[in-house]
């Protein structure tokens, strides 16, 4: 019995530890220099406040192929990257614009 | 070769310094023939052969019945010659020969016997001679054709109408004996010679067959055993005159090239000081006669061989046909003339001294002389119904005396008279064979002018030939060339070298695809522009005045209906164009691709607008007996008004009425240009209430835009277009498919188009989407202030 309660306290006190999953949830896709990406790839990006941004894809070159603004949310956001059109590109740099005009984030997408 | 000579040697032993020398005259003759000799069916004897000998007979040359110590060279085919047999004796104890019966082979082809009692030596008796007509020896394999008593013994004759064979005998059985063998010759007789003909073989001419030769003593005839004719003793086949070595200045037969004999004429030194003919022939049987080398003496065959039609029958001195010298030759000079068109030829002989001319006017194979007269001078004559294309075979003949020489053929065709040319000479309408025997190679090659903005190596053409009205068949064996980087194509291999037949070299098809991109990229809004700028100008009126354009070329591009004229008609299609209409025919590539030879392109007047088809063929041109071509041709495309992706013309400024502005030149105008005026492009997509929003708004930073063009590309498998507007205070355009919008605007009237101007998408999304990055492009295609200077776009 006593051994039966002393296996039951452990449980619950394992059972009570924080839920390791949350910490890998909050990776930016950002945080990394180069990301291999597919088409129709989704991402998180961790945006520092309500605003509205503008995610820009930008040639090796620096000229401009694409932007898309939206309304993003303090934290964590999903959003979708299409490269099928980039027919001609193998890489392109994925940048995060605020509303100033500001780069936040860059990173290099390598189009798998 | 040394067992040959050393026969010669032993078999002249004994013999008269005259007869030796006719002798040794026969023997260099039979040199000559010493290749047909090792390649016939006799050969001379061996020393080994030859060592046993006991006695010889020998035909023997004792020249013309009026000189005997005529050369064999002197000879010629109508003369009469003499020859006679000669007995000799090897064996010291068979000497005082009293009985010869020689059997002499004659072939009658070339030689005929002069008479049937021939001249016994008056130191023999006992003589006879009989015939054996049409017959010819047989000769065994098995036993040597020069042995002629082995023959007597094993050897017999066969018929043969071409030949006889001459029995002559000797005999006299007195103790005393004749001593045959002591005289020159002891029977001699004489042959006219018919004919000489290098196929004879020299066996066939005149030969000791067999013999049979003997001391006749008291007790008993001894005969001379082996009794060998000398091997070579045949003088029928050395020809009258060995034919000169025939000289090939041009290697092949072809164009431009003739066959000519040269001979050494009126040598009065080689018939005693006697003329033969008249030193310039009044007539055609004058000249005849001058160049029967084969029975005049004083006639030559010098030289023959192969040259050029220009050397022939053109002149100076410098560059003529071979000649033993500058005077007293002739020429008789033969090729194949071959019209370029049908019709009456007018020929044009004129020499310095006599000519004649003879063509074979019904290509029936007999040459005729056209009676043209003789000279010296010039004179004419109308060759009919010629036929282009045939090679009818013709013959000059000419001589030169001494003093002034020259000699020209010249003609005039039916389209040089209608002209009123004057007489010319081409050696490309000379061959010295059949045209239709000439094997040749043709060297075509054609250098397209395309612009560097098109792709050269897409295009690929081949080689047709009209085979009936607006129908086009293949040449055999045809493959497609593929254009080189440089625009050029070497069809050489790809032409049928018939020139009767019409032939086109023609641009292999491109995909729908292909062509349709070829088209969007030649033609943008800056042609529809400058179209409606040019009309806007003077060219209101029709008559291609404006001074917008620069070139001719720009009219026979910009009138894209193909009604020969340039108007607004032509300016609507073109910016139906721009909508996606289908005003513009893009059914092939001939409806779109422009061919004109790269001299008249740069020419190309305002006013012959309608002289310039679209088409994908270009006809080849060929002209008979031409075999090397290079054409240069330059590809426009039907709409390409700022000739953008045509080459701009060289030397022409030919634009009706025009005045000579300051206007840029279209060429190199292309996006990115260096030092160019810039405007930008702010571009953005958005999702608001379910559906993106693509938007392109323009700065032009004060520069006046008169024309823009874009493309959207969007992702057809998630976006399907629902609508635009557009903000541009101009007349706009869009051409919207199924996975991108051609869009733009251009001014067609005074100004520029706005500043700011927008340009705005919805699309509708066939799927939940929560971002549309990725999912619209735009790509620029051009832009153009209001003076049509080539702007660069930047998008921001």
């Amino acid at each position: 019995m006593k051994k039966i309660t002393t296996l039951l306290f452990l449980l619950l006190i394992l059972g009570c530890q924080k839920d390791y999953i949350d910490d890998i949830a909050d990776i930016n896709f950002f945080d990394q220099t180069e990301q291999v990406v597919y088409n129709n790839q989704s991402i998180d990006i961790i945006l520092p406040k309500d605003d509205t941004y503008s995610l820009l894809l930008v040639g090796i070159e620096g000229n401009l192929i694409a932007r898309e603004r939206f309304n993003g949310v303090k934290g964590s956001n999903k959003r979708t990257v299409y490269v099928s059109l980039l027919t001609e590109i193998t890489e392109v740099y994925l940048m995060l614009y605020n509303s100033s005009g500001n780069k936040l984030e860059e990173v290099l997408l390598k189009i798998n | 070769m040394k067992k040959l000579l050393y026969f010669i040697v032993i078999t002249a032993m004994g013999m008269s310094k005259s007869v030796r020398q006719a002798l040794v005259q026969t023997y260099f003759i039979g040199l000559m023939l010493i290749p047909t000799l090792l390649l016939g069916q006799f050969s001379g004897p061996s020393d080994t052969d030859t060592s046993d000998r006991e006695g010889g007979a020998s035909l023997v040359w004792l020249g013309t019945p009026s000189n005997a110590s005529e050369s064999v060279s002197n000879i010629r085919v109508g003369d009469t010659i003499v020859l006679g047999i000669k007995i000799s004796s090897y064996n010291a104890s068979k000497t005082s020969i009293d009985y010869a019966h020689i059997d002499v082979q004659i072939d009658k082809r070339l030689y005929t016997y002069q008479n049937q009692n021939p001249t016994f030596n008056s130191e023999v008796s006992g003589n006879s001679q009989f015939v054996g007509a049409n017959s010819k020896m047989q000769f065994s394999n098995n036993h040597d054709h020069y042995d002629i008593w082995d023959q007597w013994q094993n050897g017999s004759y066969v018929s043969d109408s071409n030949y006889e064979i001459h029995h002559f005998q000797t005999s006299d059985t007195s103790a005393d004996g004749n001593e045959v063998e002591t005289l020159d010759w002891y029977v001699k007789f004489k042959l006219k010679v018919n004919a000489f003909d290098e196929a004879y073989d020299y066996t066939d001419g005149v030969l000791i067959t067999m013999g049979r030769v003997s001391v006749v003593p008291s007790t008993g005839e001894v005969l001379l055993d082996p009794l060998y004719a000398y091997p070579y003793q045949d003088f029928s086949n050395e020809p009258v005159q060995a034919a000169p070595t025939f000289t090939n200045t041009v290697a092949n037969d072809g164009q431009n090239a003739i066959k000519y004999k040269s001979f050494k004429i009126n040598d009065y030194a080689s018939n005693g000081d006697a003329s033969e003919y008249d030193a310039h022939p009044t007539n055609s049987a004058g000249f005849d006669a001058m160049f029967d080398y084969g029975n005049k003496k004083t006639t030559t065959w010098t030289h023959q061989g192969r040259d050029t039609a220009t050397k022939a029958l053109t002149w100076p001195w410098s560059n003529i046909l071979p000649r033993h010298a500058n005077d007293n030759f002739g020429w008789i000079i033969e090729g194949y003339f071959v019209p370029p068109s049908s019709g009456t030829y007018k020929f044009q002989l004129n020499s310095d001294d006599r000519s004649d001319f003879w063509f074979d006017a019904n290509d029936d194979g007999t040459i005729t002389n056209t009676g043209i007269g003789m000279g010296n001078g010039s004179r004419e004559v109308d060759i009919t119904n010629l036929t282009a294309g045939v090679s009818y075979k013709f013959r000059v003949r000419y001589e030169q005396g001494a003093g002034g020489a020259n000699l020209y053929l010249k003609w005039k065709s039916p389209e040089d008279v209608a002209a009123g040319a004057a007489y010319a000479f081409n050696g490309n309408s000379i061959y010295s064979i059949d045209a239709d025997d000439v094997t040749v190679t043709m060297d075509y090659t054609i250098n397209y002018n395309i612009d560097p903005d098109i792709t050269a190596t897409d295009f690929s053409v081949k080689t047709y030939y009209e085979s009936g009205t607006n129908q086009y068949t293949a040449n055999t064996g045809q493959s497609a060339v593929t254009l080189a980087s440089n625009g050029s194509a070497d069809i050489s291999d790809q032409i049928d070298i018939d020139f009767s037949k019409i032939q086109h070299v023609v641009f292999d098809e491109p995909s729908s695809t292909d062509l349709a991109t070829t088209a969007a990229a030649a033609v943008t809004v800056a042609d529809v522009y400058l179209a409606f700028q040019e009309l806007t100008d003077k060219g209101i009126n029709n008559n291609e005045t404006g001074n917008k354009f620069t070139h001719g070329i720009q009219y026979v591009n910009a009138d894209i209906d193909k009604d020969g004229d340039f108007d607004f008609d032509d300016t609507f299609v073109m910016l139906d164009w721009l909508n996606g209409g289908t005003e513009f025919s893009l059914t092939n590539l001939s409806s779109v691709m422009r061919l004109i030879e790269t001299s008249a392109y740069n020419s190309v007047a305002s006013t012959a607008i309608g002289n310039y088809t679209t088409t994908s063929k270009y006809p080849l041109g060929l002209t008979s007996g031409t075999f090397t071509y290079t054409k240069n041709i330059t590809v426009s495309w039907l709409g390409d008004v700022n000739l953008s992706h045509s080459p701009t013309p060289t030397n022409n400024l030919s634009v009706t009425g025009m005045t000579v502005s300051n206007s840029p030149s279209m060429s190199g105008k292309r996006m990115g240009i260096v030092n160019a005026k810039e405007i930008e492009l702010y571009i953005e997509n958005e999702i608001k209430d379910g559906k993106v929003h693509a938007k392109v708004r323009t700065t032009n930073a004060g520069i006046p835009i008169g024309a823009l063009q874009l493309k959207l590309v969007y992702d057809k498998g998630v976006l399907k277009y629902n609508q635009h507007t557009f903000n541009t205070g101009a007349t706009d355009f869009s051409n919207v498919t199924e996975d991108h919008i051609s869009f733009g605007s251009l001014k067609t009237e005074e100004g520029a188009i706005n500043n700011q101007s927008i340009y705005e998408f919805v699309f509708d999304t066939l799927k939940p989407i929560d971002s549309s990055l990725g999912l619209i492009l735009f790509e620029t295609i051009e832009a153009v202030t209001t003076d049509n200077e080539q702007v660069n776009i930047l998008i921001q």
